[in-house]
């Protein structure tokens, strides 16, 4: 409430103080007055705190002692940090690709239906869904019930309708991981799904009639013309989802809580924040992520400047 | 501080809800039939009528707004409790705003150090509360209660636990007696009084020889996972190494890598890890809410026969059976003693009430839970027991309750149970041990010495 009438007072009172200038300093002023605020903003939510976070990593547990890089040393040698980062970097592989692949499947076959609206509709809805509820609906899709007993779960339910053992999907180690990531993949694809298939639209009619009467299969089509033509919007939502693997928190807290081998980086750094409350090691976790994704933030800027350019 | 609760006096006041004594209703009750004249034994004059007594601790007037509360219960037992809560909001106008989650414990942190605090806590997590104390983050209900009465109403040693700094940081809300084994007593056919554990283990081996599986455990609870299974290491801690070495366990004074801890963990472990012991072996164990840890006793046919756990349990046991008949075809006994040094010892877990915010809605409303009114409520949730010494026997209807104040009533000796007691950090990694030791039984040794090093940075 205060701040859009703060807001709207700034640019009133700048306004008038830049109309006393000059006119030649005006337009080299203006810019800077309106985007001012934005800046400010971002100074004070995103780089003050990242600055703060980058000096309490070397401070020790509640932050009263300076350590050095105790804290990074402690980390990389902590077996459960190593073992978050081995999952971190599963998910940072496995959640892009099955997502993406997923998602461009769903954009390409729905684009050629004519239920293909309501198909899609229906196949982004679990991208509305909080990652909470979406870890509670898997936990149900997950439930394990010994052999020999009613399995409640559908995942169980079905492998056992064919004559095999039931899994214990979120405990056993050479399934958790996956586990979890084809939740979270059920709640992202979705969202690939839109972004190409708004990309396969951009392309023209024009272009893939020309290889029809050209003779080009299907196949050929895709494969020759529609997967050039949308790779770079792929190279976004690929690393929008790399940024989603690396943070990725919820679904893990929910369905396992990093038990049994499958903590990831954030979990480890919530747990160092909120249970051992050290603030140190939990910040230089922190500054380890934020260390992680900012390359491939920048790359994903770039990208997208760049299919703009392309548009 | 740290004062040793071997044996005290609170649980005779909850024994005697076995004996024979009556109540009065005092000439301001609402309540009629219950009268006869005679002097109650504890409280005085009878019990008011709860939204009396609720309006008196919103200091006679209806002051409205709300507070916040933040909690372990869920689902039926949530249920029960709002029985607890509903004169109190309906004579003060004050909403209570309940909010729950099983890992209260990084929650409360969570909110404390975003600066965003609930106005009340009813939580298990003690030991994170003693914390809290020290920082002084806390309320001292000295200020907020009526000292006397609470006196008068709550045990010495209970009060002992909710005091640090001379501050009383809590007060109990609900008691549990813990280490109870459940079974169903019409298709269990081992010992339902064993006097000693390997009585029972006898019974347990014999007919996990004979093909069938004589425990079930379900250990998932969400994010705090694992909390079955160290309550049930504490318990044969305590039994089997004893009150003083329990004590000097959870106040960080022994080492996790000593033997008597380890012995607890592997006599955990060999029913636990072991398919031919529990139902459905670790992966069941590991997989299985702690909800349902029971059903398989339950069942027709049962593919189990015992499960340990607090007096609640009964509650949810009835919830996931409605036909089951108490006593009848669900009984329980506590977990027998491992040696004649230490014998008949009892266990009680319970939710703590802190106040992180001073508003005249959260003084209300912890005034009006130390109330023998909102205890007696409780008692008749037939769920917990109330700490408060002021609630009539006779308000215990359920047979369960009744069973536990009896076996507390006779114990050798009452212990609080230590693995609520420790700090927040050993409370998990304890936890999340008891799930790595039932999926690796191998790797003991490691495990423990990863909670002996928690320890050491744990204690201040």
């Amino acid at each position: 409430m205060v701040l859009p009438v703060l807001l709207v007072l700034y640019l009133a009172v700048a306004e008038g103080v830049v109309a006393l200038l000059p006119k030649t300093r005006q337009a080299a002023v203006r810019p800077w007055v309106w985007v001012g605020p934005a800046v400010v903003l971002v100074l004070l939510f995103l780089v003050v705190p990242g600055l703060n976070t980058l000096y309490l990593s070397f401070m020790n547990a509640d932050s009263t002692r300076f350590v050095a890089g105790a804290n990074y040393a402690h980390a990389v040698t902590d077996p459960d940090f190593l073992m978050a980062i081995r999952n971190s970097l599963v998910w940072l592989v496995a959640l892009p690709v099955l997502a993406v692949a997923l998602g461009l499947a769903m954009a390409v076959l729905t684009d050629r239906v004519p239920y293909g609206a309501v198909a899609r509709s229906m196949l982004f809805l679990p991208v509305a869904i909080s990652a909470v509820a979406g870890g509670v609906i898997w936990g149900f899709m997950y439930d394990y019930r010994p052999p020999g007993a009613a399995q409640t779960g559908t995942l169980n339910a079905l492998v056992t309708s064919f004559g095999a053992d039931p899994q214990s999907w979120l405990v056993s180690s050479f399934t958790n991981n996956g586990a979890l990531i084809v939740a979270t993949v059920w709640m992202t694809a979705g969202f690939c799904m839109v972004i190409l298939g708004a990309a396969l639209r951009g392309i023209p009619d024009e272009l893939l009639e020309a290889a029809r009467v050209d003779g080009a299969n299907e196949m050929h089509i895709f494969a020759r013309i529609t997967l050039p033509l949308v790779a770079p919007t792929i190279t976004v939502v690929a690393t929008t989802m790399v940024i989603v693997a690396l943070k990725v928190f919820d679904i893990v807290y929910v369905m396992t809580n990093g038990n049994f081998g499958t903590e990831v980086v954030a979990t480890i750094m919530f747990k160092e924040l909120f249970s051992a409350r050290d603030y140190g090691q939990a910040s230089a976790i922190a500054v380890m992520l934020m260390a992680m994704i900012v390359p491939i933030m920048a790359w994903n800027l770039r990208s997208f400047r760049r299919e703009e350019a392309i548009r | 501080m740290r004062r040793s609760i071997v044996s005290f006096v609170v649980i005779t006041l909850i024994a005697t809800a076995c004996g024979t004594s009556t109540t009065t209703n005092g000439p301001e009750s609402a309540e009629a039939g219950q009268s006869d004249g005679t002097a109650p034994p504890i409280s005085e004059g009878g019990l008011r009528d709860p939204l009396d007594a609720a309006l008196e601790a919103a200091g006679g007037e209806q002051i409205g707004g709300s507070v916040s509360m933040l909690g372990v219960l869920g689902g039926e037992e949530l249920d029960a409790f709002d029985t607890v809560l509903a004169p109190f909001e309906e004579a003060t106008g004050i909403t209570i705003e309940y909010e729950s989650s099983r890992d209260i414990g990084v929650l409360i942190q969570t909110r404390v150090d975003g600066g965003n605090p609930p106005d009340v806590v009813s939580t298990p997590t003690i030991g994170q509360l003693f914390d809290y104390a020290e920082q002084g983050v806390l309320i001292d209900l000295a200020e907020v209660l009526d000292v006397s009465s609470v006196e008068r109403n709550y045990d010495e040693s209970l009060m002992n636990i909710v005091t640090r700094e001379g501050a009383t940081f809590g007060l109990f809300n609900t008691v549990n007696l813990a280490g109870l084994i459940w079974y169903n007593p019409t298709t269990y056919t081992g010992p339902t009084d064993p006097a000693t554990w390997s009585e029972l283990e006898s019974w347990t081996v014999e007919t996990a020889a004979g093909g069938e599986t004589p425990w079930c455990i379900g250990l998932e609870s969400g994010a705090a996972s694992g909390w079955p299974g160290a309550e049930f290491i504490t318990g044969m801690l305590l039994r089997q190494a004893g009150p003083e070495f329990h004590d000097q366990w959870w106040q960080g004074e022994v080492a996790w890598t000593s033997p008597e801890v380890k012995r607890a963990f592997e006599t955990y472990g060999a029913i636990a890890t072991d398919p031919k012991m529990v139902y459905g072996g670790p992966e069941a164990v590991l997989a299985t809410n702690f909800e349902n840890g029971a059903d398989g006793a339950f069942m027709d046919p049962p593919s189990c026969f015992l499960h340990e756990q607090a007096t609640f349990m009964g509650g949810i046991i009835a919830g996931n059976f409605p036909d089951l008949e108490p006593i009848e075809s669900v009984d329980f006994f506590g977990i027998p003693d491992f040696s004649a040094e230490f014998d008949d010892l009892q266990q009680i877990s319970g939710e703590v009430v802190a106040m992180f915010n001073d508003t005249p809605q959260a003084r209300a409303l912890v005034n009006y839970l130390a109330t023998p009114e909102a205890g007696a409520l409780i008692a008749q949730t037939g769920r917990w027991l109330s700490p408060n010494s002021g609630v009539p026997t006779d308000e215990y209807t359920d047979p369960f309750l009744a069973r536990a104040a009896e076996i507390l009533s006779s114990a050798g000796g009452v212990s609080y149970l230590g693995s609520d007691l420790l700090p927040q950090t050993l409370v998990e990694g304890f936890w999340r041990a008891t799930l790595d030791y039932v999926n690796d039984p191998a790797q003991l040794d490691a495990i423990l010495e990863r909670l002996e090093g928690i320890r050491q940075e744990a204690y201040p």
